[in-house]
C-alpha cells in the first residue's frame, strides 16, 4: 500500500449531521461544537477531494478569541476510521473545533479546494507513511519468534494454574451451598478475581467480579448457578485445549483472557474476501468501567458469514469504526480464532442492499447453532424479514408466522415511526437473557435507518 | 480485553428441563457437602458424576440447553397505520431538520410551518424527536401536529408523553360517534372540534346534552375548548352556563370565549357594568368608582371568585382591570361620544395609569386594529420615550400586542418612523423586540443601517441581540441585499463582527430551508 492508493480505501460521502454527533465524545463537546460550527468562525476551510470521488479530508482554521487560529483537520478515508487533529489544548478527541468543522462540512458549507496549507499536507503525509508501515505484515511480525512462543507458553501455564485454583474455589462454593451468597462482602469475590488477574486470566477474572451483581438480581439462586455453571464449563473448555473444534477453542481462549493483537490476527488469522454488508451498530459499556465498546455487525453477501467489528474508546468517547450503515464494504477481513470477530479494516465502500431476512424460528436456529460452538456467547445478530412490532404488556417483534421475540427496552419509537407498524426488514441483537435489541430498520425505499 | 460479552444475567424461557433445573438449584443452595447431587435423567450424561463438579456440569448443560431452546412467544401485532399520509419532505429538507434539531432549535417552528404549508410531512425517522419537543414545549404542539401527519398521530398513541398530539385538531379530522362517546378526553375534544368545523350547531347541542353529566372539571374544560372552532352568537347560552361552573379554569375559558362575542347579552351586561363604574370627570377627564365585593353579578360575569374576606387596593385594581379587558371597547366611545383617540386622550389627561394600561391591554386581547392604530398614533414616534417612561414607573408598555394587531406592512412602517440614528441602542432593541416577523425589507435595511451607527461599542450584547432579531424575523431572501461586510464601527474580527456574520449565516441557512420546502 502506498500513499497513492489511500483514496480507494473508503469513498467518504458527506456525513449527515447525525454522523458528526455520533463521534462527539460527550454532550458538552457537542454543545460547544454548535457554537464553533458557524461559517463565520472559519475564514479558511476546505475539503480535499478523494481521487475515487467523495472526500478524503476536511481542514479549517478556526478564528477563536486568541491571536492564533486553531488548526483543525479530519482525515476521513485513512486507516481504521476517521482521524482527528487540532492545535487546541483540549484533551477531548475529537475536540469541539473538529466537531464544528465536521458539522459545517455536513451542512455543505465546506467546499472542495485544490490548495491546502502546508500543515495539512504534512499531517496527511505523515499519516500515510505510518499506515504504509503498519500495513506491512513483515514489520508487524515479532522480532524473535522463538522468544514470542516461549512468552505465550508461559502465559498459558499461568492461566492454567489460575483456572485450576478457580475450579477448586468453585467446588468449595457449591459444597458449602449458595444460600449465604447475597450476604457475602465484595472481598469474598475480589480475592479470587485478583488471583485470576495475577494469573493473566483477565477474562475469567471479569466473570468472577460480576458475581456480586448477579447475586443482587431477582431469582438470584438461578442466576448465580447459571453463572457458576458456565464458568465451570469454561475451565473444562480451557483444559480440553487442542481437542476442541477450532472456533470453540478460539472462543474459550478469548473469554479466558488470552488475547491476540490485531497484527497477529492479520498475519495468521483466517482471511475471507467478500462484500460485507453493514447490518448495524450498537454502543455498549465496555468490559472495563471506563471504556465504551462499539459493536458493528457485518454479513458477507457471498459467504453468509457473520463478522463482528469491535472497537473501544474511553467512556466519554464514541469509539470509531470504518463501517457505515447503509453501505457494503468489499474487503479481505481477518477473523479472530472464534470465527466471528474481525480486525476492523476499511475496504471499498458501495451502497448496500437490504439484507435477506429470516423468520424468528430460523433466527433462533442460527443462535442455537452458534451456541453449540460458543456456549458463552451472549449476543448474536439476527435479521428478521417482514417483522412487525407487537405488544401485550411489553413490546415484541413478530414475524409473519406470529412468532415473537420480546424487546429488551421499551417502546420501539423509531421503528414504529419508520414502519407505521407495517412489515419491514429489521436487524437486531438477540440475547435470550436481555431480549431483542433492534439496531437497524430498512424503510420502504430500502434506506437503512439506525435505531 | 477480547470481548464485551457479559454473562447471561436473567432467565431464559422455561422448558421441559425445568424440574431437573429446580432440583439442581435447591441442591446448590443447601450445598453438595450436605446434600447429594440429584438424578437428572432428562439431561445427557456429563463428565463429572458426583459432588460439586457434577452439579456444575449439569447446571451448565441445563443452562445452555435453555438458552438454545428458547421458545418464541405468540403476540398480536399492533394495528398498522392505515394511511395514506402526506408525502415526506425531500432528503435535503430532512438533513436540514437534523441540523435544526441539533443546533438551531429556534428555527424549528419556522421549519415545521414551512412543511405544513407545503402539504408535506416530516421524515418518519425524526417523528419521535419532534413529538418529544412538543411534549416539552406546548407552544410547539400545533405546529408539530401539522407537520407530523397521520403517521405522527398514529405514533402518538404509543407513548403517554405524546398523547397531547391526539388532542390537536387536524384538517382531515372526521367526526366519529364511537370515538366521541368512548374516546379519551383528548380524542373526544378532537371529535367535537371536527364536528364544530363541519356543523357548529350540532356540535354545540352535543356538548350541551352531555354537559351536566361531565363530572371532571378538566374534561369540561377540554371539551369547551372545542367550542372555539366555529364560535358564533348562538353559542352564548352554553358559555353562560359554563360561566357558573365550579371549576375556575372552566369559568376562565368561558369568559375568554364570550369576550369574542361582542353582541351577546353577556357583553351588554359588561357594558352596563362599565357605565356604572366609569364616567366623564371635570376638565375632560375620566373618573372611575371602585368595584365593591358585594357586586356579585359583576364578579360572576367576569368569572372572578367571590372574595372571602376584606378586599384591598390590589383586588379592586384587578377587578377593574378585568372589567376593562373583557368589555367591548365600543362602550368607551359611546360613553364619551368620541373616537378611540379621544377616549385615550381623555384617559391620559386623567393621569389614571391603571385605566390607561388596562385599555391598551384590552386592545391587544380584543385584537382591535382601529384602537391599536389610535393608541400607537398617540405615541407619535415617541414609542421609545414612552417605553422608557413606562419602565421608570415600573409599568410595562405592552407594545407587542398592539403591533401584532396591525397588518405587517403597516406595523413595520410605523416602527421605521419610531427610531433613528440618535435612538439609544437599548431602546432600539426594546422596540424591535416588540415587532413580530416577518419584517419588511425596508425595516430590515434601516435596522442594519442603525447597526452601523453609533453607541454599539458600549453595548455589545445589545448589538448581538439585534443581530439575532434580524436573523430570525427578516425574510431570508434579503441576505443577498444586505452588506457582506460588517457595518462599521463594529471592529472586524471582534465580537460584533462575529454577530453580524452569524446573522448572514442564519439568513442563508433559512433561505436554503425555504427553497427546500416550496
Amino acid at each position: 500500500m502506498s500513499v497513492s492508493t489511500r483514496s480507494v480505501l473508503v469513498v467518504s460521502d458527506r456525513w449527515s449531521i447525525d454522523d458528526v454527533w455520533a463521534v462527539a465524545p460527550d454532550a458538552a463537546s457537542r454543545k460547544a461544537a454548535v457554537k464553533v460550527g458557524k461559517a463565520a468562525s472559519w475564514p479558511q476551510r476546505g475539503a480535499v477531494a478523494a481521487s475515487a470521488g467523495g472526500t478524503s479530508a476536511v481542514w479549517g482554521e478556526c478564528q477563536g478569541s486568541g491571536a492564533k487560529p486553531y488548526l483543525a483537520a479530519v482525515h476521513l478515508d485513512g486507516g481504521t476510521g476517521p482521524a482527528y487533529k487540532c492545535s487546541c489544548p483540549s484533551r477531548k478527541i475529537p475536540c469541539k473545533h473538529v466537531l464544528g468543522l465536521l458539522a459545517l462540512w455536513a451542512r455543505g458549507e465546506v467546499a472542495d479546494r485544490e490548495d491546502k496549507p502546508s500543515w495539512v499536507d504534512s499531517w496527511l503525509d505523515g499519516r500515510a507513511a505510518r499506515q504504509a508501515r503498519a500495513a506491512d505484515p513483515a514489520k508487524a511480525a515479532p522480532a524473535d519468534p522463538a522468544r514470542a512462543a516461549a512468552t505465550l507458553r508461559a502465559r498459558e501455564e499461568a492461566v492454567a494454574a489460575g483456572l485450576a485454583e478457580l475450579r477448586l474455589w468453585l467446588h468449595d462454593q457449591i459444597d458449602a451451598g449458595l444460600a449465604e451468597v447475597p450476604k457475602l462482602g465484595y472481598d469474598h469475590w475480589d480475592r479470587m478475581a485478583k488471583r485470576l488477574t495475577d494469573a493473566k486470566a483477565r477474562g475469567a477474572s471479569g466473570w468472577v467480579s460480576r458475581l456480586p451483581s448477579v447475586a443482587r438480581q431477582e431469582s438470584w439462586p438461578e442466576r448465580v448457578l447459571e453463572h457458576l455453571g458456565l464458568l465451570h464449563l469454561l475451565i473444562d473448555g480451557y483444559g480440553a485445549g487442542d481437542a476442541l473444534p477450532e472456533r470453540t477453542r478460539g472462543a474459550v481462549r478469548s473469554r479466558v483472557g488470552i488475547t491476540l493483537k490485531a497484527e497477529e490476527v492479520r498475519a495468521g488469522g483466517e482471511s475471507v474476501r467478500d462484500t460485507w454488508l453493514v447490518l448495524g451498530r450498537r454502543t455498549v459499556p465496555g468490559a472495563e468501567d471506563d471504556m465504551t465498546g462499539l459493536r458493528v455487525w457485518l454479513r458477507g453477501t457471498g459467504t453468509g458469514r457473520t463478522a463482528l467489528a469491535l472497537s473501544f474508546g474511553r467512556a466519554d468517547q464514541v469509539p470509531t469504526t470504518p463501517y457505515r450503515l447503509g453501505t457494503a464494504v468489499e474487503a479481505d477481513l481477518s477473523f479472530y480464532p472464534d470465527g466471528h470477530r474481525i480486525v476492523p479494516l476499511p475496504g471499498t465502500e458501495a451502497p448496500g442492499p437490504v439484507p435477506q431476512g429470516t423468520t424468528v424460528a430460523a433466527a433462533l436456529d442460527s443462535h442455537a447453532a452458534v451456541l453449540a460452538e460458543d456456549p458463552w456467547r451472549e449476543t448474536w445478530p439476527v435479521v428478521l424479514a417482514d417483522a412487525v412490532p407487537a405488544r401485550d404488556d411489553r413490546w415484541y417483534l413478530a414475524d409473519p408466522d406470529g412468532d415473537a421475540l420480546p424487546l429488551a427496552a421499551g417502546t420501539p419509537r423509531r421503528l414504529l415511526a419508520v414502519t407505521g407498524g407495517r412489515p419491514a426488514t429489521v436487524a437486531a441483537e438477540w440475547s435470550p437473557a436481555e431480549g431483542l435489541t433492534p439496531i437497524t430498520v430498512w424503510d420502504r425505499t430500502g434506506k437503512a435507518i439506525p435505531l | 480485553m477480547t470481548t464485551s460479552d457479559p454473562t447471561p444475567t436473567s432467565s431464559p424461557a422455561p422448558s421441559r428441563a425445568a424440574d431437573s433445573w429446580d432440583l439442581l438449584v435447591s441442591t446448590a443452595l443447601v450445598g453438595t457437602a450436605r446434600r447429594a447431587v440429584p438424578e437428572t435423567p432428562d439431561l445427557p450424561a456429563t463428565a463429572g458424576t458426583e459432588g460439586a463438579a457434577a452439579l456444575l456440569d449439569r447446571a451448565a448443560l441445563a443452562t445452555v440447553r435453555r438458552l438454545a431452546g428458547y421458545t418464541p412467544a405468540r403476540v398480536d401485532p399492533v394495528d398498522p397505520d392505515p394511511g395514506p399520509d402526506l408525502p415526506e419532505v425531500g432528503e435535503q429538507a430532512a438533513r436540514r431538520l437534523e441540523a435544526v434539531l441539533a443546533d438551531r432549535p429556534e428555527l424549528l417552528p419556522e421549519w415545521l410551518g414551512l412543511v405544513a404549508a407545503a402539504g408535506l410531512r416530516a421524515p418518519a425517522e425524526h417523528l419521535p424527536a419532534l413529538l418529544d419537543r412538543g411534549a416539552r414545549d406546548s407552544s410547539l404542539r400545533s405546529a408539530v401536529a401539522a407537520a407530523c401527519g397521520s403517521r405522527g398521530r398514529w405514533l402518538a398513541r404509543f407513548e403517554a408523553d405524546w398523547e397531547y398530539l391526539l388532542t390537536e385538531s387536524g384538517p382531515d379530522d372526521v367526526f366519529d360517534e364511537d370515538t366521541w362517546l368512548h374516546g379519551t378526553a383528548g380524542e373526544r375534544r378532537r371529535m367535537l372540534g371536527a364536528l364544530r368545523a363541519a356543523d357548529p350547531a350540532r356540535g354545540r347541542e352535543l356538548l350541551a346534552g352531555v354537559w351536566p353529566d361531565l363530572r371532571k372539571a378538566e374534561l369540561r374544560r377540554r371539551l369547551l375548548e372545542a367550542m372555539e372552532t366555529g364560535l358564533g352568537p348562538d353559542d352564548a347560552d352554553l358559555l353562560e352556563t359554563a360561566l357558573d361552573d365550579k371549576g375556575a379554569n372552566v369559568r376562565g375559558l368561558a369568559l375568554s370565549l364570550l369576550t369574542r362575542l361582542p353582541h351577546s347579552a353577556h357583553a351588554d351586561r359588561l357594558r352596563a357594568h362599565v357605565r356604572a363604574h366609569a364616567g366623564p370627570g371635570p376638565k375632560g377627564t375620566v373618573v372611575t368608582t371602585p368595584v365593591e365585593p358585594g357586586e356579585t353579578g359583576l364578579l360572576r360575569d367576569l368569572a372572578l371568585a367571590r372574595p372571602t374576606g376584606r378586599i384591598g387596593r390590589r383586588e379592586r385594581a384587578e377587578y377593574l382591570w378585568t372589567l376593562v379587558t373583557r368589555t367591548p371597547l365600543d362602550v368607551w366611545t359611546d360613553l364619551f361620544g368620541t373616537d378611540p383617540t379621544g377616549v385615550l386622550k381623555r384617559v391620559s389627561r386623567s393621569g389614571d395609569d391603571e385605566l390607561h394600561d388596562a385599555l391598551l391591554n384590552a386592545i391587544g386581547v380584543q385584537e382591535d386594529a382601529v384602537w391599536a392604530r389610535a393608541a400607537l398614533g398617540l405615541l407619535k414616534g415617541r414609542v421609545t420615550d414612552r417605553m422608557v417612561t413606562a419602565a421608570r414607573g415600573r409599568r410595562s408598555l405592552q407594545l407587542e400586542p398592539l403591533l401584532r394587531v396591525l397588518p405587517a406592512e403597516e406595523r413595520c412602517a410605523l416602527v421605521e418612523r419610531s427610531f433613528g440614528p440618535g435612538t439609544g441602542t437599548r431602546d432600539v432593541w426594546s422596540l424591535l423586540n416588540a415587532v413580530p416577523g416577518p419584517w419588511t425589507a425596508k425595516l430590515a435595511h434601516q435596522v442594519v443601517k442603525r447597526l452601523g451607527g453609533k453607541g454599539w461599542d458600549h453595548d455589545q450584547s445589545g448589538y448581538r441581540s439585534v443581530c439575532l432579531l434580524v436573523a430570525e424575523r427578516t425574510p431570508p431572501e434579503l441576505v443577498d441585499d444586505l452588506p457582506r461586510e460588517t457595518p462599521a464601527p463594529a471592529a472586524v474580527g471582534g465580537p460584533g463582527d462575529h454577530a453580524y456574520q452569524s446573522l448572514l449565516d442564519t439568513l442563508r441557512f433559512r433561505l436554503d430551508m425555504h427553497k427546500e420546502l416550496v
